[in-house]
């Protein structure tokens, strides 16, 4: 009798446990869209289409990407923005976003309206010339530019008033130096622009820039980072930027966001199975072959959202600067 | 030759020909869909390559892209909906004919021709890969601009009678083309605070409302309470096989709308579709019978379609060689390459001398195919035209609504769809050109753009066009194809 | 008519060029044309093809009284059966994001085809039911579009198939 009493209870417990649990949340009970505010085919647009593959495995549903590159990333924000923040929705976030704030392009402001999940990784920018330019080092080109004020040189980028744009500026204003930034409409032809003689200056994310380094085409000047890339063969006895006294090391990275007002039960779910497809051999693998995983790019709620706050002032101090703010 | 033979056994593996046979089917349904690119259909093919081996993966990629060249003819063709931007041209004649009752002659015309510039491209990609990459970075921005000009300069061939309606309608275009971000100094023009509008109208859904929705209604107001409404005057589809013989008898404009699809596909920047405009302007420039053109010409049809398949070949010529792709496609297949750890670029093909190969023999393979098994499939989806017009030309819009909303998943696409269907309607009233008023459109873009980072880069001075001897030999001949329809009618009356 | 739609054309134009005086010029050195320069351009071009036009039509006008056939004549059925479609269009657009791209195409393909003149109910709804599927599982399932889904209950429902 005593011991049934004692199942029971048990039984009872462990049920209302069970119960109180399932209360807490039930996520996801359907697919999760994926929003990718970039055109099909980008750095961007696989990276997310090969994280979501990953990530599904650990939430049990799966999780769609779906490409809202139109208006430059605002189309994808504001799509997400439109959408109740139930958690269902989540947006792949990469520097464009807070410049887009920055800029004040959007009646939807970015920080206001979106919460962290998780940085995932961090890209790495360095700037060359052309195999044929008379430039051996970058001491020799900043010299060069401080001697010829008239005669400017130009460095290729992809969009005005984009990243690359606030990178090419941002280094020359660091370096003392001006330039002229001349935006293209693809990677592809900012490199055709160099090799054929158009852009005096190159500037391209480390796995786009190696291939050229490594085939000879393009000899590097200078990494944007506090340290040298010792990892990479070809590119170890390359100086960086903070050896050189110039103290710039932005470059893209890549994370997820979602709407603000997103339960908390719901972001953790969203943030573990994010942090546990970061932790698998696959990611690994994946970092490995896009070199992604030179700079750390891994981080938490808080200090993504710290690096958000940070980022934004610098981009508003640099256009202050070139005057694309007032 | 022992890595070609090593290439041919691999790609031979049965396998290795199955994904072939799927990659290029999948291609050319999605290519006959609008708004679905072969670019999107190799992004959703990616995943399941990543078991692949790379040289397997690489492979079956292509065969998406060539069967997505070819595929946009099909919707082109029989619905007046280009599947793709590269089909564009191919409705000015391919339509036309469908509706004389020979859409089987036009689709075996687009397909055959296809695969001819695929395996043309293919063989002039293996033979001189290095030496035409070369060509590639002689391309910069004076060059393009004279390229949008000489595409401009097919006004003339495309525009049918009246020629000056046909120039406005081209200028039109242009300035639409300025509406959004300046690509420059990232000014807002003409946006008026509507974000949809911040990046530009975009050319598929304004294609697919002045031509597709435009004409159904077209034919509503025309055809509407006949008996026998009906595409086709036999009221049946005929399905008639493309004669060899005219195939051979075209050889001339097969040959040369390939090899000006290969050269525009190793540029960067420009991909198939304006491959094939310009190889559309050139054959009827060249045409004996030029009048023909924009009613059914052959000529019409083979020529863009062997073009924006020879692209396929062309422009993965740069990709592999200098790691610059081609087009917007091969910028993807490049994406693909890095996923599976190979690095486009001149070791690439000291290291991996199969993988040319292979592609080699991928690309012909699949263009083989599309001969062989097109035929096929094309019958199946011109059992369409066999429908009542009135269930038709339902099908046609909502085919056209869906295809605007899935290019960037955006309904303001299918807004801006509609708002054109209007204009083309208008357009075709008053024999205005909607043909010249996209060519506008497309090639507005890239002739602002080349002609203000030219001045940029040559600090303000306009000289940079006429001393770049490419830029100068391009000028020369958009000059001449400019004037040529025009010449020709005078000396003509003269003569008479 | 053909006078008006040329007037109406450099109307557009004459629109456009005041908004293109009001864009930056010259921000980045070399760049002389600026935001400004190219449409103005165009539009100085279209002026002159129109005046040229013009002159044609004005000249036409006077050899030859024919005039001109309506743009859309609502009185005649043909008339009236194009402008219905054009409607039938905006009401499909209107109501997609509300009930969803299946329902809001099942409607207007049958509204459609009854508008241009279908008469046979039993395969028009077969037709409806079977283009609306086909173009779902095509774009929605083969190719992942992100197809509307409506609000309310369409949505709720809509994630039972897709």
């Amino acid at each position: 009798m005593k011991r049934t009493v004692v199942a029971l209870t048990v039984m009872i417990a462990v049920a209302m446990g069970a119960s109180a649990q399932a209360k807490k949340v039930d996520f996801p009970k359907r697919p999760i869209e994926m929003v990718i505010p970039f055109g099909a085919g980008g750095a961007s647009d696989i990276f997310a289409r090969q994280y979501a593959q990953l990530a599904e495995k650990f939430i049990g549903k799966s999780i769609t990407p779906v490409n809202k590159g139109a208006a430059g990333t605002i189309e994808g924000m504001t799509y997400v923005y439109n959408q109740p923040a139930d958690g269902y929705t989540v947006l792949e976030i990469t520097p464009s976003l807070l410049i887009i704030e920055a800029l004040n392009k959007s009646p939807i402001k970015f920080r206001d309206s979106f919460e962290p999940l998780l940085r995932v990784q961090s890209d790495l920018q360095l700037i060359g010339v052309s195999k044929n330019s008379k430039f051996q080092t970058f001491q020799e080109l900043v010299a060069y530019a401080k001697a010829n004020p008239g005669k400017k040189l130009k460095i290729g980028g992809l969009s005005p008033g984009g990243l690359d744009d606030y990178i090419a500026n941002g280094l020359a204003a660091e370096a003392g130096i001006s330039w002229i930034y001349v935006p293209y409409k693809s990677g592809s032809e900012i490199k055709a622009a160099v090799l054929g003689g158009e852009l005096d200056v190159y500037q391209d994310k480390l796995i786009s820039f190696l291939p050229l380094v490594e085939s000879g085409d393009i000899r590097p000047l200078i990494v944007l980072n506090d340290v040298r890339l010792t990892q990479v063969p070809s590119l170890k006895d390359v100086p960086c930027t903070v050896e050189q006294g110039i103290k710039f090391t932005q470059g893209s990275w890549r994370g997820f966001c979602v709407k603000k007002g997103t339960p908390p039960a719901v972001k953790q779910i969203l943030i573990d199975a994010l942090q546990a497809a970061y932790e698998t051999e696959g990611y690994k693998e994946m970092e490995s072959k896009e070199m992604t995983n030179i700079r750390k790019g891994y981080a938490k709620v808080d200090e993504f959202k710290a690096i958000w706050d940070s980022e934004y002032n610098g981009y508003v101090a640099i256009f202050k600067q070139m005057g694309l703010l007032k | 030759m022992e890595s070609i033979i090593q290439a041919l056994g691999y790609v031979g593996h049965p396998l290795n020909l199955f994904l072939i046979v799927a990659g290029t089917l999948f291609g050319m349904v999605a290519g006959a869909l609008p708004g679905v690119s072969s670019s999107m259909a190799i992004i959703l093919l990616l995943p399941f390559t990543y078991a692949m081996e790379p040289v397997s993966a690489i492979v079956t990629l292509v065969a998406v892209y060539i069967g997505g060249a070819a595929g946009g003819s099909m919707s082109a063709i029989l619905l007046k909906i280009p599947g793709t931007p590269e089909a564009l041209a191919t409705t000015f004649d391919g339509h036309p004919m469908s509706q004389k009752g020979q859409a089987g002659r036009a689709l075996g015309i687009a397909i055959s021709a296809s695969s001819f510039g695929g395996i043309f491209s293919a063989f002039m990609m293996v033979i001189a890969a290095p030496l035409l990459a070369g060509f590639a970075l002689k391309f910069q921005s004076a060059e393009y601009l004279m390229l949008a000009i000489l595409g401009l300069s097919c006004i003339t061939s495309i525009g049918g009678k009246d020629q000056l309606k046909a120039m406005v309608s081209a200028t039109l275009g242009l300035l639409f083309s300025t509406i959004g971000i300046d690509m420059i100094n990232g000014a807002n023009r003409f946006v008026f605070d509507q974000p949809f509008l911040m990046s530009g109208i975009n050319y598929v859904p304004v294609m697919i409302g002045v031509f597709a929705i435009a004409e159904v209604y077209k034919t509503v107001g025309e055809e509407y309470g006949k008996k026998k409404v009906d595409m086709t005057t036999t009221g049946k589809v005929s399905m008639e096989v493309v004669k060899f013989v005219e195939l051979l008898g075209m050889w001339k404009t097969l040959i040369k709308s390939s090899i000006i699809g290969t050269i525009i596909g190793i540029i960067p920047a420009a991909g198939g579709s304006i491959a094939a405009l310009v190889a559309y302007g050139e054959a009827a420039r060249s045409s004996k019978t030029p009048e023909a053109f924009g009613k059914g010409a052959p000529e019409g049809i083979a020529a863009p379609e062997s073009a924006n398949n020879a692209a396929v070949g062309g422009s993965m010529v740069p990709t592999m060689v200098l790691g610059i792709p081609g087009s917007p496609t091969a910028a993807v297949i490049m994406a693909a390459f890095m996923i599976h750890g190979l690095r486009p670029g001149p070791l690439l093909l000291k290291d991996q001398p199969i993988l040319l190969y292979s592609i080699f023999i991928g690309i012909i393979l699949a263009s083989v195919l599309l001969f062989v098994g097109g035929r096929f499939i094309t019958k199946e989806f011109a059992r369409v035209l066999k429908l009542p017009y009135p269930l038709l030309g339902t099908l046609i819009i909502v085919l056209g609504v869906v295809g605007a909303y899935s290019l960037q998943n955006s309904f303001y696409d299918v807004l801006i769809m509609f708002a054109f269907g209007f204009i083309g309607f208008l357009f075709n009233h008053f024999k205005y050109s909607s043909s010249a008023f996209i060519l506008g459109l497309i090639l507005g873009g890239i002739a602002e753009n080349s002609l203000r980072k030219q001045l940029i880069i040559g600090d303000g001075s306009w000289a940079g066009f006429v001393t770049r001897p490419v830029s100068l030999v391009i000028l020369a001949l958009s000059i001449l194809g400019f004037l040529y329809p025009v010449l020709m009618k005078r000396i003509a009356k003269s003569k008479g | 008519m053909e006078i008006i739609f040329t007037l109406g054309i450099m109307a557009f134009l004459g629109f456009m060029l005041f908004f293109s005086l009001g864009l930056p010029a010259e921000t980045i050195e070399g760049d002389v044309l600026g935001a400004s320069g190219f449409p103005i351009l165009v539009v100085a071009i279209g002026f002159l093809l129109c005046l040229l036009l013009l002159f044609k039509q004005t000249r036409a006008k006077s050899n030859n009284a024919e005039g001109g056939k309506k743009i859309l004549d609502i009185s005649t059925p043909a008339g009236k059966a194009t402008a219905l479609s054009a409607v039938s269009l905006a009401m499909y657009l209107g109501i997609m994001n509300f009930v969803g791209f299946i329902v809001a195409t099942l409607v207007f393909t049958i509204l459609s085809a009854l508008v241009m003149g279908y008469r046979k109910y039993g395969k028009l709804a077969l037709f409806a039911v079977i283009s609306t599927l086909a173009l779902f599982g095509l774009f929605g399932k083969v190719f992942f579009v992100p197809l509307p889904r409506g609000i309310g209950i369409f949505r709720e429902l809509s994630y039972l198939l897709y």
